[in-house]
């Protein structure tokens, strides 16, 4: 396992819910007896290595770890199987599919199956059990997981699907995970005093809150002492636009061209490996380049380069301080540090050096900025003629829709109708999901919204100096992500720092209250009337800002960026139910249907 | 020295160097009980005594009723219950912990019944295999049992909430063992329970995976007893021996010969430290270090071990057998010059008006704090509320001479509030007779619960606040007493009484009651009461049993919580007709999608019908999309097996044309979806065309690609009249198929072709990609040349030119476009000695104002 960042150094102690994660983790695997095998649903798999190394895995009796299908088990060697997957329907039948097989085939195996839903057993999966006829062959827990720590300050509840299924499906089963770890979070840190959210799902957060906190009565996590102080709700659908765009800091064009997996990125070292590289705070010198405008980090990484270089030229070993020889000694330790890090830069270089990227990003630009519309349109076609990147140019096209309150009607139907013929009519599905959840649509009237958030929210800077920046907007080199300008005001504040005619341009409902108890000391929310709660206050406040739906790594940095600053008096957590850029997010909405035909097709 | 009055020292009975203590707690207030005809179980921590006629022993019966009485008490004798047993043999019989009696029956079938004699729906069978062998013998401990059978196999239910049988591994037993007993899964490494079997000549330990001997040498063992903490295990070998193991066997600890060769008829553990062998009229006690003590009974006794001692009740008397703590040693034993009891003999010297309990108090004043710590301790300890009084009255005493902060001052407070509660709890009346020690293991709040299972809600409510426990649990536990009890008041009446006994708390779970009331059948005032809750987990699966699915539907969906609109929606499904279910869901967005997710995976086809039901055509075409590209698929996947050389089976492929149809005509019955509508429409064509361009070509290569690679495909294969059909029949623009008509050569490397095509007509797309193309796939410098010549004279055809090495073509072409600064650029690349150099200097000359 690559190194873990130090959890406890941000505002929260969040290795706290690093430990909690494991005690649960190693409670599961122990409830059941002697040597097992654990399967794992692959989505959980890949974020369980940041809760747990393999080691403590085999310390606590797992033999084997396999990956659920639903194919018949073979000989395992062991009695006990222990499922650790997601409670979705998909995979509590497979289970039943696998468990049914088994028995079918092996029927004297006398196998003893333990299934642990994440991150809690519902009722549709034991329903399905029980269609199946394996109810009885099952014990049944669940292993009530909540934000996974990725960093010091960055918390996900790796929900790839929540986004698909709140947007696109009408199915909000998600938030209710959302709230509850909120409330745990709470539990542990103790309540936030203030509650602020924007958005249809930021308000159903709230109102589950509120029923959790109740529900706890006297057990509800104390408000005020604790260390945070605010919780800013914001959904993914209030800022769409941000996501469509391209991410120029240094981790978000890493994650925008290589893809970051739970915390790491896998590239082809020069030897042909398949080398792969932790992206976290503990990696110093990522720690002082991810969130950097990429533009920056060549110049950084060769100054850091040559001046351990002229370092060495220059030292004469003997004239040195102990001291200074150790200092001198670290830093030489850093160097193949500094080195791999020129290596991921040079594969980012490459990627973005194709004439398909600049075109690309000036579509982008030029569509936020909200000119030359038809000209982009044209662009997007000649990137599908290109047979460039389906996922690249829908991003584009949501980016049209989402800055013009839809397509124009002369684009609409022929660009679909341009992708459909270039990737295959089987994304009519998926187009049909995107106008759903609002993100490609058809103008209808004016203009949307857009241009008077553009003004109001300032999102369009000039003149962004990408090495010394001043503005959040550097991170999408001049245009500033809606939800972090939103965060910026509400910081700023009283209340959200904005007019309600301006939060009104927004989608969904606007909160603000104050988590209290009343005087038998049971919860209760009202409005806020303390001002010293959210105005300006001498100490440095702790927000948890959280993003329901997702967030991407542009937008980390630009929340880091406003820590930075002087005039922010507040150091930001960011939580979200999935680290995401525009294209995993769209991805996440394609059909499964689609998916499981087109890996037929790889076969 | 003082008198130290009230000493109990005098009857203590001297054990090595400790002492043991049996007071009596109380006179039974039973008075026709013969313990030794009886089958008796009573539970830990001073809880219920519950027995029945034992039918292993023969008994005269007298009056008419052969049926045997389970009767049911307090630990001070008074009846709780009494009912008629009249099922089969009873094999055994214990307590929960949450004091609930289990009562096992030789045919497997396992009954609850509350303290009160109530019988709980939680009964349960241990399966046909059991009941088929018969139970035996049973041991039930805090929250599961062991039974052994008839064919000497030992069975486990470790969870009394959901019961599921488990065999051990025992086997190959002939004969039945000696006796056996249980290591509570709390105490097991293991975490599940383990069973330690007298059998032959040693001892067995079982679990659920193994059984291995434990090697004893002492055979045969004829009683076992395991430590209330599970780490030791007592035993009574066949030569008359107690001997101590660790509880795993191995590591002995101590043996002592006890001269008789009857084994005793129970052998219990006195704390965690000493065991008591008990033979008809004798009680032996024996130390950890050997030390005995005889006590001669002049009743018969059934002993209940205590963490911190062991229970004799007898048909009279029921008394601790403990160990004195320490702290009441100290202070009370005779000659002890202990801090602790100095300062007792100067309190009682002050009470008295003697001048002398300054000395006395002066004697100790380096040690107060510690004299006054063992004072409070032994209160605590002590039973006898006298004692409990002087020995509080020394320590303030003494504490009131302590520096400011020597002691902790809410100790004492702390302390009597205690006492305070465990006394009333002794009462007589009450009955729970805890001792500190034991209060402490079991926790107060735990204390509260059996007060409210033992219908002493005023108590229980009265010490809960005292503790600071909300009032919660207290008040709803004694409402649906109060609903049970009051069968005859009228619904709102006696909603009114419990809301308003709830209403100054909140956090009061009116769920609770309401199930409670549903449970005895007023659903009437279920539904009242369930208008107070707030919690829809709690309140939903009530709504649903009184039969409201409309509130609980309404309830689930306004708790956003989608597992309980599922479990909703399930019931519904079940209990309504089709027609009614669908309405309800087309009444409710939320819950169709929830329910459509939920279908969509498991019974495609209610989806359907519910889709079509409420008018969402779209979802049922979608469904048929899904399906063409399942059945698409699966064409890909038998040609791939079959090595891409088979024709598709026609039937195959017409089906999925036909689903593309049908989702099509779906798509157009809505207004909304005309793209859709057309796309489908479109997709369909698109396969038909594929499936004649495959009879056509012979060639299996098309079925199942896009649209642009289908025409690619014909590209490649040459078939640019088929590829212009494609065009026409799809409108496919000029731009987008001069774009992929040209990059589609280049990529086959078809540079002849892409030559052509560049000379084909106006190029829509104009020439650049063109070049750009050739180059990137490598085309030979001829073809880039021809085709760089297509282009316009210009700055942008020289500048190609040379970007391609064709200097010389670079340079004539800038000539003729009068460029000189191209020229100059190509001079520089070319250098001026060379012979080009000179001609692109003769070249540049020429346009030079005046050099013509």
């Amino acid at each position: 396992m690559s190194a873990l960042p130090d959890y406890n150094e941000g505002p929260l102690s969040l290795g706290q819910l690093r430990e909690e994660a494991r005690r649960l983790l190693i409670e599961l695997l122990d409830s059941r007896r002697g040597k097992k095998v654990l399967i794992l649903d692959p989505r959980v798999s890949g974020f369980l290595g940041l809760l747990a190394e393999v080691s403590l895995l085999k310390e606590h009796g797992i033999e084997q770890l396999l990956h659920l299908s639903s194919e018949p088990l073979g000989d395992l060697g062991v009695r006990n199987v222990i499922y650790l997957v997601r409670a979705s329907i998909n995979n509590a039948q497979h289970i039943a599919q696998q468990i049914k097989e088994t028995n079918r085939t092996r029927p004297g195996a006398g196998l003893e199956y333990a299934v642990y839903f994440l991150p809690r057993r519902t009722i549709a999966c034991e329903r399905i059990f029980e269609e199946e006829g394996v109810y009885g062959d099952i014990v049944a827990g669940e292993f009530p997981l909540g934000f996974i720590p990725f960093d010091y300050d960055l918390l996900s509840l790796e929900q790839g699907s929540a986004f698909r299924e709140l947007v696109a499906e009408g199915d909000r089963s998600s938030l209710y995970g959302v709230a509850r770890a909120l409330t745990r979070l709470q539990a542990l840190y103790g309540g936030a005093a203030v509650l602020k959210g924007k958005g249809t799902m930021a308000a159903a957060v709230r109102l589950l809150l509120v029923r959790m906190r109740q529900e706890l009565g006297r057990e509800a996590p104390v408000v005020g002492g604790g260390p945070i102080d605010e919780i800013i709700l914001l959904d993914r659908e209030v800022d769409a636009v941000t996501p469509m765009c391209t991410q120029l800091t240094y981790e978000g064009l890493v994650d925008e061209t290589m893809q970051i997996k739970n915390g790491s990125v896998s590239i082809d070292n020069p030897s042909g490996a398949r080398q792969k590289i932790a992206l976290n705070s503990a990696d110093k010198v990522f720690r002082d380049l991810r969130d950097l405008s990429f533009a920056a980090v060549g110049p950084q990484l060769g100054q850091r380069a040559k001046s351990i270089q002229s370092d060495y030229k220059t030292s004469k070993a003997a004239e040195r301080s102990l001291s200074e020889l150790k200092e001198f000694a670290a830093q030489l330790k850093a160097l193949p540090n500094i080195q791999r890090h020129i290596g991921l830069a040079e594969a980012v270089n490459r990627a973005i050096a194709a004439p398909a990227f600049r075109t690309r990003v000036s579509v982008e630009q030029s569509l936020l900025d909200g000119h030359g519309l038809d000209a982009s349109a044209e662009s997007i076609e000649e990137m599908m003629c290109n047979e460039e990147d389906l996922f690249v140019v829908l991003r584009l096209m949501c980016l049209l829709s989402l800055t013009n309150g839809g397509v124009p009607k002369k684009y609409f139907d022929a660009l679909r109708k341009e992708v459909l013929h270039s990737y295959g009519h089987e994304y009519m599905l998926l187009l049909s999901k995107l106008q759903d959840a609002g993100l490609l649509v058809k103008q209808e009237g004016g203009k949307g919204n857009y241009a008077a958030l553009k003004r109001a929210f300032r999102l369009l800077v000039d003149d962004v100096d990408d090495k010394t920046p001043t503005d959040i907007a550097y991170v999408f080199s001049g245009y500033a992500p809606l939800s972090v300008r939103m965060v910026e005001a509400a910081v700023k504040g009283p209340g959200w720092g904005v007019g309600e005619d301006v939060l009104r341009l927004l989608p969904g409902p606007t909160f603000e209250v104050e988590q209290t108890t009343d005087d038998k000391g049971l919860p209760i929310e009202k409005p806020v009337q303390d001002r010293k709660l959210t105005g300006i206050s001498k100490k440095r406040r702790v927000i948890v800002v959280v993003f329901i739906g997702g967030v991407t790594f542009a937008e980390i940095a630009a929340l880091r960026f406003l820590e930075s600053r002087p005039e922010t008096n507040c150091t930001f957590v960011t939580a979200t139910t999935k680290l995401i850029n525009g294209t995993s997010l769209l991805e996440s909405i394609v059909d499964d249907s689609i998916t499981a035909a087109n890996s037929v097709a790889v076969i | 020295m003082g008198s130290r009055g009230l000493s109990p020292a005098g009857e203590w009975e001297a054990c090595g160097d400790r002492f043991y203590e049996k007071p009596e707690l109380y006179t039974m207030a039973w008075s026709d009980i013969k313990l030794d005809q009886m089958r008796v179980a009573c539970a830990r921590y001073g809880g219920p005594i519950a027995m029945v006629r034992d039918d292993r022993k023969l008994v005269v019966v007298s009056g008419g009723i052969t049926k045997p009485v389970v009767r049911i008490f307090t630990a001070a004798g008074e009846t709780l219950a009494a009912f008629m047993w009249d099922h089969g043999r009873v094999a055994g019989m214990g307590w929960t912990n949450e004091e609930d009696l289990l009562i096992v029956e030789d045919g497997g079938e396992v009954h609850m019944y509350s303290m009160h004699g109530q019988k709980l729906p939680r009964s349960f069978s241990l399966g046909s295999e059991a009941a088929a062998e018969r139970v035996t013998d049973c041991v039930i401990y805090g929250d599961g049992l062991v039974v052994l059978t008839g064919a000497h196999r030992l069975w486990t239910v470790s969870n009394l909430e959901e019961p599921r049988p488990q065999r051990l591994a025992l086997s190959g037993l002939t004969e039945p063992p000696h006796c056996f007993a249980v290591i509570e899964p709390r105490h097991t490494l293991s975490g599940c329970v383990e069973v330690l079997v007298a059998a032959g000549d040693s001892v067995i330990l079982v679990d659920a995976d193994a059984a291995n001997d434990a090697g004893v040498p002492n055979g045969p063992i004829t009683k076992l007893s395991v430590a209330p903490n599970g780490q030791f295990v007592a035993a009574f070998t066949g030569e008359g021996k107690l001997v101590v193991w660790t509880a795993d066997f191995g590591k002995f600890l101590s043996e002592f010969a006890t001269q008789s060769d009857t084994p005793p008829e129970q052998v219990a553990w006195c704390g965690t430290d000493s065991v008591v062998l008990y033979w008809e009229d004798i009680l032996l006690l024996v130390g950890p270090y050997g030390d005995w003590v005889k006590y001669s009974l002049e009743e018969p006794a059934v002993l209940v071990t205590e963490c911190d001692g062991v229970r004799l009740i007898s048909d009279t008397t029921h008394e601790l057998l403990r160990r004195v703590p320490d702290c009441l040693a100290d202070v009370y034993r005779v000659g002890s010059t202990a801090p602790g009891a100095l300062l007792y003999d100067a309190r009682e010297l002050f009470d008295a008006q003697n001048a002398r309990a300054d000395e006395g108090l002066r004697a100790i004043v380096a040690s107060l704090p510690e004299a006054v710590a063992t004072c409070v301790d032994a209160a605590q300890a002590e039973l006898d509320e006298q004692r409990q009084c002087a020995l509080m009255k020394a320590a303030c005493y003494g504490r009131a001479f302590c520096a400011a902060d020597a002691f902790p001052r809410d100790r004492i407070v702390t302390v009597c509030r205690q006492l305070r509660i465990l006394n009333a709890l002794r009462a007589p009346a009450v009955g729970l007779p805890l001792t500190a020690a034991q209060a402490e293991a079991l926790t107060l709040p735990v204390v509260v619960s059996r007060l409210i299972n033992a219908r002493r809600h005023l108590l229980a409510l009265r010490i809960a606040t005292l503790l600071g426990m909300g009032p919660e649990k207290v008040l709803v536990h004694w409402a649906c007493t109060k609903v049970s009890a009051a069968a005859d008041v009228p619904d709102a009446a006696l909603r009114d009484a419990i809301t308003a006994r709830l209403a100054g708390c909140p956090g009061a779970r009116y769920a609770t009651v309401a199930a409670h009331a549903q449970a005895i059948g007023r659903k009437g005032l279920a539904a009242l009461l369930l208008e107070h809750e707030t919690c829809a987990a709690e309140q939903v699966p009530l709504l649903l049993g009184l039969g409201e699915e409309e509130r609980a539907l309404g309830a689930a969906l306004e708790s956003g919580d989608a597992d309980l609109v599922y479990l909703v929606l399930f019931r519904m499904q079940r209990t309504l007709p089709l027609q009614q279910f669908l309405a309800a869901l087309a009444a409710r967005p939320a819950a169709r999608s929830l329910f459509a997710a939920y279908s969509s995976q498991t019974e495609p086809e209610l989806l359907e019908q519910i889709n079509m039901a409420t008018g969402v055509y779209e979802g049922v075409a979608a469904m048929r999309v899904r399906e063409a590209l399942a059945a698409s698929a699966r064409i890909g996947r038998a040609r791939a097996t079959a090595d891409g050389a088979a024709r598709p089976a026609d039937t195959a492929a017409a089906e999925v044309v036909r689903l593309l149809d049908r989702a099509s005509d779906l798509y157009a019955q809505t207004k909304e979806h005309g793209f859709q509508a057309r796309a489908a429409a479109e997709w369909a064509r698109l396969r038909r065309l594929q499936a004649e361009l495959e009879a056509e070509t012979g060639n299996a290569a098309f079925l199942g690609l896009s649209l642009a690679d289908t025409l690619r495909q014909c590209v490649r294969l040459g078939n640019h009249r088929v590829a212009a059909r494609v065009r026409t029949d799809f409108k496919i623009s000029d731009r987008r198929f001069w774009w992929l008509k040209m990059k589609t050569l280049a990529a086959a490397k078809d540079w002849e072709g892409l030559e052509a095509f560049a000379r084909e007509k106006k190029s829509p797309i104009g020439i650049e990609p063109f070049i750009a193309a050739a180059k990137q796939h490598g085309a030979p410098d001829a073809t880039v040349s021809r085709i760089i010549a297509r282009l316009p004279d210009g700055k942008r055809k020289a500048e190609e030119y040379a970007a391609a090495g064709l200097l010389q073509e670079a340079a004539e072409c800038a000539a003729r476009a009068r460029d000189s600064d191209m020229l100059g650029k190509l001079q520089d690349m070319v250098g001026t000695v060379s012979p080009l150099g000179v001609a692109v200097a003769q070249l540049k000359e020429r346009l030079q104002p005046g050099g013509r």
